[in-house]
């Protein structure tokens, strides 16, 4: 019974166990909760930043939309302005072409009514020597020596 | 006395002649030296020409009255 319960055995033995906790406490316990802890310090600091970049990413868009915003805004209000402009500049070239035209065509009405009266004049004018040369040539065929008298007559009696 | 050119359209009878000298002794009161011309041109009647004056009773004057006259309705 002795060789079973030898209290300087268990004795030796606690000690070994102690001996052996503490040498792997201080040797493998602290070092790898040292390293867990690093680890999880830098893991944090990663996971901090990661927020952090989310949060400027988030930041970055928001300034991006408001910006475009701003600039889709700014196009449009110019756009209309400049289609405003365009419509008036537009107008305002349709309103001198109408009134060119109406010049054009007015100069034209001139042209053509003088040219009528130019030509209704000549052709009268035509027609009327025609008339007379016609009366000169019949006159002269026909004049009788009594019709000559009366016209000697007719001219001495006007005679003053 | 006067010079005086009488211009017919054809030939004048003496009679004729001697009424129209007759006329424009009356009228220019001298004697006439007259010379008696034929001008078909006149169609008709006379022209006399007396002291830088012109008398035309001729039928183209009238005519070209008549063209002028008209001319200038227009």
């Amino acid at each position: 019974m002795e060789g079973l319960f030898n209290i300087n055995s268990i004795l030796l033995h606690m000690l070994n166990t102690a001996i052996l906790f503490a040498a792997v406490y201080f040797l493998l316990y602290k070092p790898v909760r040292k390293f867990m802890k690093a680890r999880e310090d830098k893991v944090a600091a990663q996971l901090e930043a990661g927020r952090e970049a989310e949060q400027s990413r988030d930041a970055l868009i928001a300034e991006g939309k408001k910006s475009l915003e701003e600039a889709q805004k700014k196009a449009l209000s110019e756009s209309a302005v400049y289609a405003q402009q365009s419509q008036q500049r537009g107008q305002v070239i349709i309103d001198d072409a109408k009134a060119e035209a109406q010049r054009i065509i007015a100069a034209a009405h001139e042209e053509a009514e003088r040219i009528v009266s130019s030509t209704r004049s000549a052709m009268l004018e035509e027609a009327a020597k025609l008339a007379v040369e016609m009366a000169q040539a019949v006159i002269s065929d026909k004049l009788t020596d009594a019709d000559q008298k009366r016209l000697v007559d007719e001219f001495l009696e006007k005679v003053e | 006395m006067t010079k005086a050119i009488i211009t017919s359209a054809r030939e004048l009878t003496a009679e004729q002649i001697e009424k129209i000298e007759d006329k424009f002794s009356l009228v220019l009161n001298d004697m006439l030296d007259t010379e008696v011309k034929v001008d078909p041109s006149l169609i008709g009647g006379i022209r006399v020409e007396a002291r830088g004056v012109l008398y035309d009773g001729s039928v183209s004057t009238r005519l070209s009255g008549m063209l002028k006259a008209m001319l200038a309705e227009d």
